[in-house]
């Protein structure tokens, strides 16, 4: 009896489960609508596209709004893991083998896509586009590619060659950094034309889950569902298509879209991020959605002598010697600034808490994350005693004065320097005032400026600065080995032209990169180990003080299907409808 | 008339000339450059900004640039891949033979590029500055005409105000009370969102035009207001107006046949290049309410110091300022019998 018991309150539950379980199933399986009836996704962009040809375009928008849902990419991405896969949605490549020098792959392309005039796509697009943009005369936006490309050939309509000028565990990466356009819309066109074709401000030939509508310069572009796309949920595209109005000034493109001129929202500062959770918990047809974001604020020293910016390298590629910083050459200053600087703090007063401290120039979501590396604690204090030891003691009026002790200024020199910002960019603006005066209650005093961009980046080029707040944002997937190479490596240290503008150097930080990205089988696990080294070393040596990454969010509004991922609004998108009129 | 206006025209040239030369060298002598901002891209080496630039013609001096605009550069040699050795002739046939150049950031043809946001523009900007003299003008004349009374008192302390309140505030505001609290005008923009069709005729469009509208013709219904009051008084006191009153002629007679012509002679002085201004836009009126313009495009490529566009701006601001200027001496002389061309 008592087994029987059991076995029906088993079976109950089961059932119970079951039938929780099964209508979720039921409805997740189920299309919120036929082809083309899921309404049209409505959204804004700050910027104007301006120009949709694959070559030309320079702009955020023409690319994240409208190319990438017009063009096949060669890789594709797992947007759960945010790592590239074969045969994944929306890419050519099946499969692909890469050949003992570790530069050469070969690829197998699918062979049912097709562009919307009804040609296949096929490996020959991929070559002439190469031709096209490895070619200076055509004067395309992808010219620097032959950085990383050697040569791109088609062996059979679906069997693609990219022969690359590196090897490593990173390089997969570039035999799709190169956006390509339909060979056939071309043929007779001579390169010198390209620029000025029709295509750019028509492409009326796309091969994605949208094609083009219509451009209004400087208004809106749409974009039409394309239900030959084989890649959807449903077996078809569920919208009826897509229009980024664009609206230049951003508090407006925040009020149109809680006033529900929009139902789609995406680069959601993280100042507003407080205001649409409010919303989204006011009104039930709202739904955000929050993620560990990908760009972030530093606090860059510049490690060299201003006074005699130097390249990092010379011409036969050895590393030049440079001039120290007379403050920030001490790495003990830059040890104590770093503690000095409340980054908690900064958090809750520039971004109101939407942020997230990074220990190093690694985000949080990326593979290659330490586990254990904690961020520069804030210790004033413990600022005092390096700034003691390295020389800087207080002076009468308690601002701090270099002694004897000092590495590279006189003593009696006061502890001060520029930092730079640009004006215009109230989250950096509030950074930079509120490190002011946090370094002002140690004894630093710090000439805060906020300047106009383009000065800023004049200047941050020549490297005539003292430090400066700027950005980066890792790339998707993320590839933390090319990031810190290309913004740490000397390579990179070039006057007028810098991603390494502060000048740092460390063999050992470039040997660890090096060892990290040539790892046997390539497996993320075998090469994070190497990066972890590397994270620590830099946190050491504080190049940059790593202050926070903004906390990511999209939202949408009357609308169904919508599941993003970090980095990944639209992955699904040929399955949202838009239940509002 | 028409000697005159050749004269006017070819003195214009070297005004023209001393115009484009200006503007170019404080173009390029702006920190930054056009290659600046692939700073913030990584993935390319410094060598290739550098050569980035380079093949822009960037690092020339600036005077070798500004013959580049002006004459192109199909008669010299060019560095196709920017590696600093000249490679072919070059493509570019120059402004003076209607050749503006590529834009940097929209990588079309500059002209074309401000030819697609003039028609917004004058559709604004006409809109906004018949709504000024429209309101303005009645308003200045009636101030004057009923000096001291409450009316007068109105209108001078709403000229303030329109002249005080920012342009952005306003827009903001409108937006927020008409847009979304009260949902009975659009947020933006110049027509309806739609996935096909263009952009409707204006008549069927005229909820988008409204707000910019107002917020641009603030400032001309107080500027004009008080200029008309001001001429207005002055004509009142003339001697031939206290002759048309002893005259017996009824009051609408004597201030509008008039007073009114002589008062309005002044404001020939600003209408021409008001007019012809129209085409300069309003950058900030064009951001608020997304309005696709001249003034928004003029701005942003001075940002992205996209010198193609903004010379191609300058120009045709440039051209209108003159026509302006020559129209406004063509109506003194149709409205003031007293000014000949000679």
């Amino acid at each position: 009896m008592r087994k029987l018991t059991r076995f029906l309150f088993l079976g109950l539950t089961l059932a119970l489960v079951a039938s929780m379980a099964l209508p979720v199933a039921a409805q997740e399986a189920e299309p919120p609508a036929g082809p083309g009836e899921g309404g049209i996704i409505i959204e804004g962009s700050t910027s104007d596209p301006g120009n949709f040809h694959p070559f030309y375009c320079a702009s955020t928008s023409c690319l994240d709004d409208g190319l990438s849902f017009m063009m096949p990419g060669l890789l594709g991405v797992d947007p759960a893991t945010a790592t590239f896969v074969k045969a994944g949605d929306g890419a050519m490549a099946l499969d692909w083998e890469v050949a003992e020098d570790g530069t050469t792959f070969t690829f197998t392309l699918r062979e049912d896509m097709f562009w919307s005039d009804g040609v296949p796509v096929t490996a020959h697009d991929w070559e002439w586009s190469w031709d096209v943009n490895a070619n200076p005369e055509a004067n395309t936006q992808q010219y620097w590619i032959t950085d990383y490309v050697d040569d791109i050939v088609a062996l059979d309509d679906y069997t693609l060659q990219v022969t690359l000028k590196f090897s490593g565990c990173n390089v997969l990466r570039y035999t799709d950094y190169m956006d390509i356009a339909p060979a056939h819309v071309f043929e007779g066109v001579a390169l010198t034309e390209l620029e000025d074709h029709p295509y750019s401000q028509n492409p009326n030939v796309t091969s994605g889950v949208f094609q083009f509508g219509e451009f209004r310069p400087g208004e809106q572009f749409s974009l039409i569902a394309d239900q030959e796309y084989p890649d959807t949920t449903y077996g078809y595209v569920v919208p009826a298509g897509r229009i980024v109005r664009n609206v230049p000034d951003a508090t407006v493109l925040k009020e149109q879209f809680l006033a529900g001129e929009l139902n789609a929202f995406r680069n959601i500062s993280a100042i507003d991020q407080d205001e649409l959770r409010e919303a989204a918990e006011a009104d039930p047809s709202i739904k955000v959605y929050e993620f560990a974001g990908n760009t972030w604020d530093y606090f860059g020293f510049n490690l060299a002598d201003p006074a005699n910016p130097q390249d990092g390298l010379d011409a036969e590629g050895n590393p030049v010697p440079q001039d120290p910083h007379p403050l920030f050459g001490d790495v003990r200053v830059r040890q104590a600034i770093a503690k000095a600087i409340d980054v908690d703090a900064i958090i809750e007063g520039a971004v109101f808490g939407n942020g997230a401290r990074m220990p190093s120039s690694i985000v949080a979501s990326s593979w290659a994350i330490h586990p254990e590396l904690d961020p520069i604690a804030y210790d004033p204090e413990g600022a005092l005693e390096l700034l003691a030891e390295a020389g800087f003691v207080p002076g009468d009026d308690g601002m701090l004065v270099a002694t004897e002790d000092a590495m590279y200024v006189e003593a009696g020199t006061p502890l001060t320097f520029q930092l730079l910002t640009n004006e215009g960019n109230t989250r950096r603006e509030a950074i930079g005032t509120l490190i002011q005066d946090q370094l002002r209650q140690i004894g630093i005093q710090v000439d805060y400026q906020a300047i106009d961009w383009n000065t800023l980046l004049e200047i941050n080029d020549s490297q005539e600065y003292d430090a400066v707040i700027m950005g980066w944002r890792a790339g998707y997937p993320d590839d933390p080995i090319a990031s810190i190479s290309q913004v740490f490596g000397p390579g990179a240290d070039v006057v007028g032209a810098c991603s390494n503008c502060g000048s740092y150097y460390n063999q050992e930080v470039l040997d660890l990169l090096d060892q990290a990205n040539t790892v046997e089988g390539c497996a993320t696990e075998d090469m994070a180990p190497y990066l972890w080294q590397v994270q620590e070393i830099m946190q050491d040596e504080v190049p940059y003080v790593w202050l926070f990454a903004q906390n990511g969010m999209y939202a949408v509004r009357d609308t169904e299907g919508f599941s993003p991922y970090p980095a990944q609004m639209y992955w699904n998108v040929d399955a949202w409808a838009v239940t509002a009129d | 008339m028409t000697r005159y206006i050749i004269r006017r025209l070819i003195q214009a040239l070297p005004i023209m000339f001393g115009i484009t030369v200006l503007s170019y060298l404080l173009m390029t002598a702006a920190p930054g450059g056009p290659t600046a901002a692939l700073a913030l891209d990584p993935r390319l080496s410094p060598q290739q900004r550098q050569a980035a630039a380079a093949r822009l013609g960037v690092n020339d001096p600036w005077p070798v640039q500004y013959l580049r605009w002006l004459l192109g550069d199909d008669w010299m040699w060019v560095d196709v891949d920017g590696d600093g050795i000249l490679d072919e002739p070059g493509t570019r046939r120059g402004v003076l033979r209607g050749d503006f150049g590529n834009s940097y950031t929209y990588r079309q043809p500059a002209l074309q590029v401000v030819g697609e946001r003039v028609l917004a523009t004058l559709e604004l900007g006409l809109a906004a500055l018949l709504i000024g003299l429209l309101l303005g003008v009645p308003i200045g004349v009636i101030s004057a005409v009923k000096r001291g009374s409450w009316f007068d008192s109105f209108a001078r302390v709403m000229a303030v105000v329109f002249n005080a309140v920012p342009i952005f505030w306003l827009g903001l505001i409108l937006i927020l009370i008409f847009g979304s609290l009260l949902g009975v005008l659009p947020m933006g923009g110049r027509c309806p969102t739609t996935l096909l069709g263009g952009c409707p005729p204006v008549h069927e469009r005229l909820n988008y035009l409204l707000l910019p509208t107002i917020v641009l013709a603030t400032g001309g219904i107080a500027g004009y207001s008080r200029y008309l009051r001001a001429s207005t008084l002055e004509v009142l006191g003339e001697d031939y107006v206290r002759t048309a009153k002893a005259k017996g002629l009824r009051d609408r007679q004597v201030y509008m046949t008039h007073a009114a012509r002589n008062a309005l002679i002044p404001l020939a002085t600003f209408l021409g290049p008001a007019i012809t201004g129209l085409l300069g836009g309003a950058a900030v009126t064009e951001t608020i309410f997304s309005w696709p313009g001249l003034g928004r495009l003029a701005v942003n490529s001075v940002l992205q110091q996209d010198y193609p566009v903004i010379m191609a701006v300058v120009i045709i601001s440039a051209i209108a300022t003159i026509l302006g200027y020559i129209i406004s001496d063509i109506l003194y002389a149709a409205i003031d019998p007293r000014i000949r061309f000679s």
